[in-house]
C-alpha cells in the first residue's frame, strides 16, 4: 500500500458459526464450532477496487459481511476511516451503514416484489429519513437513470416482476449506492446473469466507480471477471487469505500453488487448446475440518512433508504481494512443480 | 402484492367454476347475515301454536317444536355462524401472526421456546380446552370465539413462522437490513406481507372449522343460550328426530354448504396465490407413436451418424399462449463425434436435450421433427417411433444406449438409498440376468476409470462433496456402456477446480471409450475445450454451427461475436467487454425477419423484415445470418492472443 492511510483496514479478523443444534444440545452445551474466517488481514485503499476471490467456503462473503455489519467478527479488527466499527451499536452502526453499502448476489430476489422499483431505490433515504418524499423520489429516479434505466420515471413505477435479471441487478445497484457510499461490498453481483448481460453490469459498475469515487471490495469466485473489475486481489481459502497482490503480477505469477490452480483452471476461449490437466490428489476440503500445517496441502500437488506440520509464513514476493507457501519463491519463479518435494 | 399479481390471482379464480360457485355461497351468506334484521321474517323466537308443522308455503322450512319458524331461524343462524367464524378466525390468525413472525425472526432460543410451545397448544385435545373454558366462564358466543382461538392459532403461528423463517433470507429483507433498517422495520415492510398469502387462505379453512367447533358445543349444551345457532338448532332437534325431522335437517345442511363453500373457497385460494401448484404436476401426454418408415434398414447401419436431427420443435403451452422453445432444430453428429451446444438462459439448450431424450415437461410437446439414432428412426413428425405393437424405440435406448448427465446431481440421486442401491438397481432393470455381484463389479470397474474411490460406493448422497456426487452421475450415465451422453451443464454448481477436473474426465472418458457426447453449457470456455463442434442456440435455433476453432476464430453471427467479446480475459489484453442491448428474444408463434434483430447492432431492414436463410460460409460451417459472408471476414474486437 502507498502512504495515505487506507479507507478499509482489517487485522486480525475471525468469525466462528456455531452449527445448528437443537434445543437440547444448546442447553447442555456442547455445540460444533466452524471457523469461517481465521485471522485474515485486509487494507483497501479509498477509490480503489479489491477483489477477494475464492471458491465457496472460503470465507470471503462472511468478511464481506463483517464489512457491512451483517456479521460481527469473534475477534479482530475492522477499522474504516481508522475508526473502529466491528463493535458499533445503535445509531453510530447506523450512521456507518450509510457510508458503507452492500450489492448482493441473487438480482432475483433482490427487490422486495411488492414494492415498485422506485420504492426500493428510495428505500435506504427513507430509512435514514433523509431530504422530503418528493426529493427522495428525485434521487431515487436520478440513481435509476445513472444505472441506465430510462426513462428513470417509467422504470421506477415498475414492479420487480416486470424486469428482466440484468435490470433487476441494475436496480440493486442504484439502490447500494443512492446515499452516495464511501464503500460498496458487491458479493458476486454479475454470477447469476447471462454471459451477454454481464458484461454490461461489469462496465455500469467501472463507469460508476469513475464518476463517483467508490471504493470496491469485490467478491468473486471467477478470477477473469476479478481481473477485469480489480486493481488488487486477495485469494482466499478455507477462510484465510493465502495470496494478495496486484491483480495482473499475481495473476501471471502466483506465488501459491493454489493461486495456480485458479488460473490454469480457467478455460481459454480459444480453439482446441486442450490444457494439460493437473489432477488433483484431494476434493474440496470443509471449513469444519481445517487442515493442520498448511490448510491447502491435502490437495496440493506439491505438498512435502514440511506442509504437513507447519503453517506456511506469509512469503514476501515484492513490495506489496505476498503468498502463504513454504515454497512461495519457488512457485512464483517456475510455476507448479509436480510431485512432493 | 400489485395491481398485476392481483389480476393474475383473480383470472385463476374465476376460472376455476368450483371457486366461483364457493365464493358465491359465502357472499349470500355473508349478505343474509348483514341484512337479516331487516327481511320481512317472523321473529325468530316467536312461538306459535302450530308445533312441529312441516315444510309447507308458509313455513317454508317448517316449525320446531315450540312453532318457531325454520327458515328464519336459520337466516338468523347464518349471522351467528359468520361471527363466529370471522370473530374465531381472525383472533388465531393475528395472534398467530405476531407469535410466529417473532419466533421465526428472532430464532435462536426464543424461537425454540416459543415452537415448542405451539406444539404443545396443538398437543391438547381442541374440545377439551374448549370445554375447560367454557366450563370456567360461562357460556357466551365472545367466549366461545376466544375459546377457539386459543386452539386454532398455533396452526397460523407455525405457517406464518416457516414463512418468515425463508423470506428473511431474501437477499432484499437482507438489504433493508445492510442498509440501516431496524427489525421491527424489517418485519413490517418486508416480512409481514409478503408472508401473509397462505395464513389468508388458511383463514378461510379456520372459519369453517370454527363454525363446526361452536355447533359442536351448542350441540353439547354449551353454546351461548341466548342465540339461534345452527348447532343449537340440531342439538334441539335431535331429540325430536322422528317427529320432525326437518328441525335437524336444515341446518345441518346450511353448515355443510357454508364449511363446504368456505374450504373450497380457501382451496381456490391457495391454488391461485401458488402458481407451482398450477403448473406442477399432470402426467405427460401419451402420444401414440408411428411405425417407422418402411425403407429403413433393419439393423443399424454402423456408418450412418449417431445422431441426425431434422427440423426439432418443442413447445411448452403456458395459459393459451404456445412458446416455441425449441423451433426447427437441425443437426448430425457422427459416431464419436462431439458437439457443444451453447446459449444463455431461455435459449431453448435444455429442452433441446429434454428433447432429443422424449424426456419433455408435461406442458411441453414436440410439434415436428425427426430424429434418427444410428440411422433408425426414435421420432418422426415429432411422434415417437414404435414398431406395430412394441414399446417406442426410445425407451429400449434411453439410458441403456443414450444416456444423460443432469445439472443437479443432489436432485438426481435419491437421498435416501445408498450410492450402491441405486446404481446396482439402475443396471440390473436394464441387465435383469445379471446378479447383485456382477452389477457391483461393473459399478466399480466404472468407478475405477472416473476416479471414484470403491469404498464411496455405500456412502449416501449427501455424504459425498459435490464433485464427488457429481462423478457418482458420471457413472451413472456410463454404467450401461451407452454409445450417447448428453451432458446438460454437468459442472455448473460445482467450485472451479472440480469443474475443471470433472470436464477433464468427462473429456478423457468421451475419448477413451468412443462415446459420441453432446454438451450443454452457458459457458463458451467449458464447450471450447472439450468439444469438436459448437452449436450456439438463440431463440430456439441453432444460429451457427462450425467447428469449434473456427467458432472463436472466425464467427459467423453477430450473436455469437457478441458472446465471445463478453467475456472477460485472463490473459489476453484488458479491454472494454461488449454487453448486448435489449432482452433475449422468446419465439410465440411463426416469426417474421431475424430473431436476433432487435439486439443486433448490424441489423437493417432486411434482417427486420425477412427470416435470414441458413448460410453456409464453408462446407462445415452455418450461420443464420443475412450477412453472414461479411461477418466472418470481419476482424474480432480482440486478436486472440
Amino acid at each position: 500500500m502507498t502512504g495515505s492511510a487506507p479507507l478499509l483496514s482489517i487485522r486480525g479478523l475471525t468469525v466462528e458459526f456455531r452449527l445448528r443444534s437443537g434445543l437440547f444440545s444448546r442447553l447442555i452445551g456442547g455445540a460444533d464450532v466452524v471457523r469461517a474466517v481465521d485471522g485474515i488481514d485486509l487494507d483497501l485503499a479509498a477509490g480503489a477496487t479489491l477483489a477477494v476471490v475464492g471458491e465457496s467456503g472460503s470465507g470471503k462473503t462472511t468478511t464481506g459481511r463483517v464489512v457491512t455489519l451483517q456479521e460481527r467478527p469473534t475477534a479482530g479488527s475492522v477499522r474504516f476511516e481508522g475508526t473502529e466499527v466491528a463493535t458499533l451499536a445503535g445509531s453510530a452502526a447506523k450512521r456507518y451503514r450509510r457510508a458503507v453499502q452492500m450489492i448482493f448476489q441473487n438480482p432475483y430476489e433482490a427487490l422486495d416484489p411488492r414494492l415498485t422499483v422506485g420504492a426500493s431505490v428510495a428505500e435506504p433515504l427513507d430509512i435514514h429519513a433523509m431530504g422530503s418524499a418528493a426529493e427522495r423520489r428525485e434521487r431515487a429516479e436520478a440513481m435509476l437513470a445513472a444505472v441506465e434505466l430510462r426513462p428513470a420515471a417509467a422504470f421506477a413505477d415498475r414492479h420487480p416482476a416486470d424486469l428482466s435479471g440484468g435490470q433487476l441487478q441494475r436496480v440493486a445497484i442504484a439502490r447500494a449506492l443512492v446515499m452516495e457510499p464511501r464503500l460498496v461490498v458487491a458479493d458476486e453481483p454479475v454470477s447469476m446473469l447471462d454471459v451477454s448481460v454481464r458484461s454490461g453490469v461489469m462496465n455500469l459498475m467501472l463507469d460508476l466507480q469513475q464518476r463517483l469515487g467508490v471504493t470496491y471490495l469485490y467478491i468473486t469466485h471467477d478470477l477473469a471477471v476479478a481481473r477485469h473489475m480489480s486493481s488488487r486481489i486477495a485469494v482466499m481459502y478455507l477462510g484465510a487469505i493465502v495470496e494478495e497482490g496486484p491483480t495482473d503480477a499475481l495473476i501471471r505469477r502466483a506465488g501459491h500453488p493454489y493461486t495456480r490452480l485458479l488460473v490454469a483452471a480457467v478455460p481459454e476461449h480459444r480453439a482446441g487448446a486442450r490444457r494439460a490437466r493437473i489432477r488433483l490428489p484431494g476434493d474440496a476440503q470443509s471449513v469444519k475440518a481445517i487442515p493442520d500445517g498448511c490448510r491447502f496441502h491435502p490437495r496440493c500437488p506439491m505438498a512435502a512433508e514440511i506442509c504437513t506440520r507447519e503453517a506456511p509464513p506469509k512469503v514476501a514476493l515484492g513490495p506489496d504481494r505476498w503468498a502463504a507457501c513454504h515454497f512461495a519463491g519457488e512457485v512464483t519463479e517456475g510455476g507448479i512443480r509436480h510431485g512432493p518435494a | 402484492m400489485n395491481r398485476a399479481r392481483v389480476e393474475v390471482v383473480v383470472r385463476h379464480l374465476i376460472r376455476n367454476p368450483v371457486t366461483v360457485v364457493a365464493g358465491l355461497v359465502v357472499l349470500a351468506a355473508v349478505v343474509i347475515a348483514a341484512a337479516v334484521p331487516w327481511l320481512a321474517l317472523p321473529d325468530p323466537e316467536a312461538m306459535d301454536f302450530v308445533p312441529y308443522s312441516p315444510p309447507s308455503a308458509e313455513h317454508w322450512f317448517g316449525t320446531d317444536n315450540y312453532g318457531r319458524d325454520l327458515f328464519s331461524r336459520i337466516l338468523w343462524g347464518t349471522r351467528v355462524a359468520l361471527v363466529v367464524a370471522i370473530g374465531s378466525s381472525a383472533l388465531s390468525t393475528l395472534l398467530g401472526i405476531v407469535l410466529g413472525s417473532l419466533s421465526g425472526y428472532h430464532g435462536g432460543l426464543s424461537d425454540a421456546i416459543m415452537s415448542r410451545t405451539f406444539d404443545v397448544f396443538l398437543l391438547i385435545p381442541t374440545f377439551f380446552l374448549v370445554l375447560l373454558i367454557v366450563a370456567l366462564f360461562g357460556a357466551s358466543l365472545g367466549l366461545t370465539m376466544v375459546a377457539i382461538a386459543m386452539t386454532t392459532w398455533p396452526r397460523s403461528a407455525r405457517i406464518m413462522r416457516s414463512q418468515v423463517l425463508t423470506l428473511k433470507t431474501r437477499t432484499y429483507v437482507q438489504a433493508a437490513l445492510a442498509a440501516g433498517a431496524s427489525a421491527p422495520q424489517v418485519l413490517m415492510r418486508h416480512v409481514v406481507p409478503n408472508g401473509l398469502a397462505p395464513i389468508v387462505t388458511d383463514g378461510t379453512i379456520l372459519m369453517g372449522l370454527a363454525i363446526l367447533t361452536e355447533a359442536g358445543l351448542s350441540f353439547l349444551g354449551l353454546g351461548d343460550q341466548n342465540t339461534v345457532s345452527w348447532g343449537r338448532m340440531i342439538f334441539e332437534g335431535q331429540r325430536h328426530l322422528r317427529l320432525a325431522p326437518w328441525m335437524s335437517i336444515f341446518p345441518g345442511l346450511s353448515m355443510l354448504l357454508l364449511v363446504g363453500a368456505l374450504n373450497l373457497l380457501g382451496d381456490g385460494l391457495n391454488h391461485a396465490l401458488n402458481p407451482q401448484l398450477r403448473t406442477r404436476g399432470g402426467a405427460p401426454r401419451h402420444v401414440p407413436p408411428v411405425p417407422p418408415p418402411a425403407d429403413e434398414p433393419t439393423v443399424e447401419d454402423p456408418a450412418a451418424p449417431m445422431l441426425d436431427v431434422r427440423g426439432l420443435r418443442l413447445v411448452y403451452r403456458i395459459g393459451r399462449r404456445e412458446i416455441r422453445a425449441v423451433d426447427g432444430v437441425s443437426f448430425v453428429l457422427p459416431r464419436g463425434g462431439s458437439l457443444g451446444i451453447v446459449g444463455e438462459s431461455g435459449c431453448g439448450k435444455s429442452s433441446l436435450g429434454a428433447a432429443l431424450l422424449q424426456v419433455i415437461p408435461a406442458n411441453a410437446e414436440l410439434t415436428a421433427g425427426e430424429v434418427r439414432f444410428g440411422g433408425r428412426a426414435i421420432l418422426l413428425g415429432g411422434r415417437p417411433v414404435a414398431e406395430r405393437g412394441r414399446r417406442p424405440r426410445i425407451r429400449d435406448l434411453r439410458w441403456a444406449r443414450f444416456s444423460i448427465i443432469f445439472q443437479s446431481a443432489m436432485n438426481a440421486l435419491n437421498p435416501v438409498f445408498t450410492v450402491r442401491r441405486q446404481l446396482v438397481s439402475a443396471y440390473r432393470r436394464h441387465r435383469p440376468d445379471a446378479t447383485p455381484e456382477a452389477a457391483a463389479a461393473r459399478v466399480f470397474e466404472v468407478f475405477d476409470l472416473i476416479g471414484i474411490p470403491r469404498q464411496r460406493i455405500d456412502s449416501y448422497p449427501h455424504e459425498l462433496s459435490g464433485g464427488m456426487r457429481q462423478r457418482v452421475m458420471i457413472a451413472l450415465a456410463l454404467l450401461l456402456e451407452p454409445d450417447m451422453v448428453i451432458a446438460d451443464e454437468p459442472t455448473t454448481a460445482l467450485d472451479v477446480l472440480i469443474q475443471d477436473q470433472i470436464l477433464g474426465e468427462i473429456d478423457a472418458l468421451r475419448r477413451r471409450l468412443g462415446v459420441t457426447l453432446i454438451l450443454i453449457s452457458h459457458d463458451m470456455g467449458t464447450v471450447a475445450e472439450t468439444c469438436d463442434r459448437v452449436a450456439v442456440m438463440y431463440a430456439g435455433q441453432i444460429v451457427e454451427i462450425a467447428p469449434t476453432a473456427t467458432i472463436f476464430e472466425r464467427p459467423a453471427h453477430p450473436y455469437t461475436r457478441a458472446l465471445i467479446g463478453a467475456l472477460p480475459s485472463l490473459t489476453g489484453a484488458r479491454r472494454a467487454l461488449a454487453s448486448l442491448p435489449g432482452e433475449p428474444f422468446v419465439a410465440a408463434g411463426d416469426v417474421a425477419g431475424c430473431r436476433f434483430a432487435p439486439r443486433c447492432g448490424h441489423a437493417t431492414d432486411l434482417c427486420r423484415a425477412t427470416t435470414p436463410p441458413s448460410v453456409a460460409v464453408a462446407p462445415d460451417h452455418a450461420s443464420l445470418c443475412h450477412f453472414a459472408d461479411a461477418m466472418v471476414a470481419a476482424p474480432l474486437p480482440e486478436a486472440t492472443a
